[in-house]
């Protein structure tokens, strides 16, 4: 993709640098969010809430970086890549509201469930998502 | 509580907490990896015993069960509720027989469970598997155990109460003491010997923790060589304590100074090669053997020389006590009785009968003299019977054999005017020239009637098959004279003729007290080589010294 525009050059650019940026994190968060959730099923002791505060945080973020891509995606003037692009960073956000809902109320075992046989696959789908995105941006 | 099926066909528990959360136990996406996962964090270090903390739907001890087949699991589950889930849709049916479940106790109950199966299991390395998501539920239930069983795993009980025995010539020898006539006798023999003695006190009755927990203490604070109990006392029926002292290898001494049958027969657990067992009397060495007990000697009874020796006795001490001829025991008048009260009434004639006639003999069986005495009609009512109504009728023919023996013997000795010791039941049973005096102090006044009997008459007691009784040990001892019946033992124990006299039939007694009452040089030179013997070979330094001997050569 090209563009005499010099604003949406910059724009261009800085989306597809965000977009590096997220790929180059959402597949070790994912493996992460993995492990935490079977040392939450073994012991959920100290180590598990440590490993899995920080990877909440990461998460936050990277969902946060996701939302400023997408936003940043709404204002190119080309519109090759449409909104459904992002659909399971959509789906993101009602599942991090439920892991959150699980930590709050210590049900270890649903958030290890909702971390493995959820998120983790979620994750996995969005990288490929922004992998295309990635791609149409070239 | 709720169970949760998901779309997947998988069952999950959501329950309640304390704290008003509600979480789940199981996975909805892969139970069964889950539990998996749970087996393969947890290592076992080799227990063989396992305390599994939370039952859940069962999926982690479907896989234990799986992974560790020949590992006992005592699975702790307070609620009730949650075992009938899990039996009605968790993993019940994969549980193998090695599954052992404590359901509903309180955290100190299920301890108390837990301390008794490891006790029972003989105290093997013990590890914990903690179900985290029902721990973390419940930590008020669960919590306590588990540092409970913490402290256990940590301390690692079972390595403190192993350590080498028998190193040094002065041992520690932990004695039970249920308040046993003989126990004083054989501290203070022990003491004599050079060996420390530390007590582990108990009573009929008490609760197996109470004992358990004693012994162990003392193994932990004392580190003794080994145990010492009279008639088993201080063993269970279950074989607990056998168990725990194999495990340890603990060996223990026990002396039965008393009929052995009643007691083992129930108590077939406590055979094991840790258990040393010494018989007062040889005619039930192979009955002992056939009942698993590897080791097993016999040792007759003793005196105690501190106690029954010879005596100058006062003016006031002679007129009270003095006689010509002496007897000391019961008539079995009450025994017999209680014991016939527990037979039926159709089976009383053959009591009589069988007690009449192994009155007259010894070392017949007393099964086979039960058996003999009896119509085809009473044999079939007998065959009835349970165990322990037989051992009953059994007891009562044995009591009253004894009744009707002693009492034909002390007849033959009407005409010295003898003088019974014993309970009150002798005077329904003798009058005229004999006089029945009440019972005399063991310790006390019962070395000074022997001083002052001219001749001490012995019955023994129809259960004694071959042996001989406290009286053959304690009369010499005080170098006074016995008269006493021939049991086969004696002839090993003493010269007779020289040391001791016995008649082998009730029609030489008159003629030998005769004899022996007349002839004053005779019969204290007699006794006085009694003493000797008593002094020289039968003290229970001796026995004491004998236990310890072999003690040492079996498992030092």
């Amino acid at each position: 993709m090209g563009t005499n525009d010099p604003r949406q050059a910059e724009l261009l650019e800085k989306i597809r640098q965000g977009i590096d940026s997220a790929l180059g994190i959402t597949g070790m968060i994912g493996g992460r969010f993995i492990a935490c959730s079977k040392q939450l099923r073994v012991e959920p002791g100290t180590e598990a809430f440590t490993l899995l505060s920080g990877e909440i945080a990461n998460l936050g973020d990277l969902l946060a970086l996701v939302q400023e891509i997408r936003k940043g995606v709404g204002f190119l003037a080309d519109r090759t890549v449409t909104a459904d692009a992002f659909v399971s960073w959509e789906k993101s956000i009602p599942l991090f509201r439920e892991i959150i809902a699980a930590l709050e109320g210590k049900d270890w075992i649903t958030l290890a469930d909702l971390m493995q046989y959820e998120l983790a696959p979620l994750l996995e789908a969005g990288e490929k998502e922004l992998a295309g995105v990635r791609e149409l941006l070239a | 509580m709720e169970l949760i099926r998901s779309p997947k066909g998988h069952h999950s528990l959501r329950v309640t907490c304390p704290d008003g959360t509600a979480r789940m136990l199981h996975s909805l996406y892969g139970p069964e990896e889950e539990a998996t996962a749970l087996v393969d964090a947890f290592d076992p270090g080799g227990a063989r015993f396992v305390v599994v903390l939370g039952l859940g739907l069962g999926f982690h001890v479907a896989e234990l069960c799986r992974r560790y087949p020949a590992t006992e699991l005592i699975v702790i589950e307070g609620k009730a509720e949650i075992r009938d889930l899990c039996g009605k849709h968790g993993k019940a049916d994969r549980f193998s027989e090695k599954v052992h479940l404590v359901v509903g106790s309180s955290p100190l109950d299920a301890v108390s469970e837990i301390s008794r199966l490891h006790l029972r299991a003989g105290l093997p390395p013990l590890a914990v598997f903690p179900f985290a998501p029902e721990v973390a539920a419940f930590p008020e239930y669960y919590g306590p155990i588990r540092g409970a069983l913490d402290r256990t795993v940590s301390v690692r009980l079972w390595d403190r109460l192993r350590y080498p025995k028998f190193r040094g010539e002065a041992l520690t020898v932990a004695l039970f003491d249920f308040g046993y006539f003989l126990t004083e006798e054989i501290a203070r023999a022990a003491r004599a010997l050079g060996h420390s003695v530390v007590r582990v006190p108990g009573e009929k009755g008490e609760s197996l923790g109470d004992m358990l927990g004693r012994a162990i203490e003392t193994i932990a604070a004392h580190r003794p060589d080994f145990f010492l109990t009279v008639n088993h006392l201080g063993f269970d029926e279950d074989g607990v304590l056998a168990n725990l002292f194999r495990s340890i290898e603990m060996p223990a001494a026990i002396w039965y100074v008393d009929s052995p049958n009643v007691v083992v027969k129930a108590f077939p657990r406590n055979a094991t090669p840790y258990s040393a067992v010494f018989i007062w009397d040889e005619g039930y060495l192979g009955e002992l053997r056939s009942l698993g007990f590897e080791n097993v000697s016999y040792l007759p009874l003793a005196a105690d020389e501190t106690v029954f020796r010879r005596r100058s006795l006062s003016p006031q001490e002679t007129r009270k006590l003095g006689t010509a001829v002496g007897f000391v025991g019961d008539s079995m008048v009450v025994p017999a009785r209680d014991h016939l009260r527990k037979v039926p009434v159709e089976l009383h004639a053959a009591v009589e009968r069988a007690a009449h006639r192994l009155q007259g003999t010894r070392g017949v069986p007393i099964a086979e003299s039960v058996g003999e005495s009896m119509e085809p009609a009473e044999r079939e009512a007998f065959e009835t019977l349970a165990e322990k109504g037989k051992s009953d009728l059994e007891a009562a023919v044995l009591c009253r054999a004894t009744l009707l023996y002693r009492l034909s013997c002390l007849r033959e000795l009407w005409e010295f005017n003898p003088c019974i010791r014993g309970d009150d039941g002798w005077k329904g049973l003798v009058s005229g020239n004999f006089r029945v005096a009440p019972r005399l102090n063991y310790y006390k006044e019962l070395p000074l009637f022997y001083n002052a009997c001219r001749l001490n008459f012995n019955a023994t007691s129809v259960q004694m098959g071959k042996a001989v009784n406290q009286r053959v040990f304690d009369v010499p001892a005080c170098g006074a004279f016995l008269l006493t019946d021939h049991q086969e033992a004696i002839e090993a124990l003493f010269e007779v003729g020289k040391e001791v006299v016995t008649y082998r039939e009730r029609g030489e007694i008159a003629e030998l007290s005769r004899y022996y009452l007349r002839e004053d040089d005779a019969r204290k030179a007699l006794a006085e080589r009694g003493r000797r013997r008593v002094l020289s070979e039968h003290t229970y330094r001796h026995r004491i010294g004998g236990i310890v001997r072999f003690m040492r050569t079996v498992y030092g």
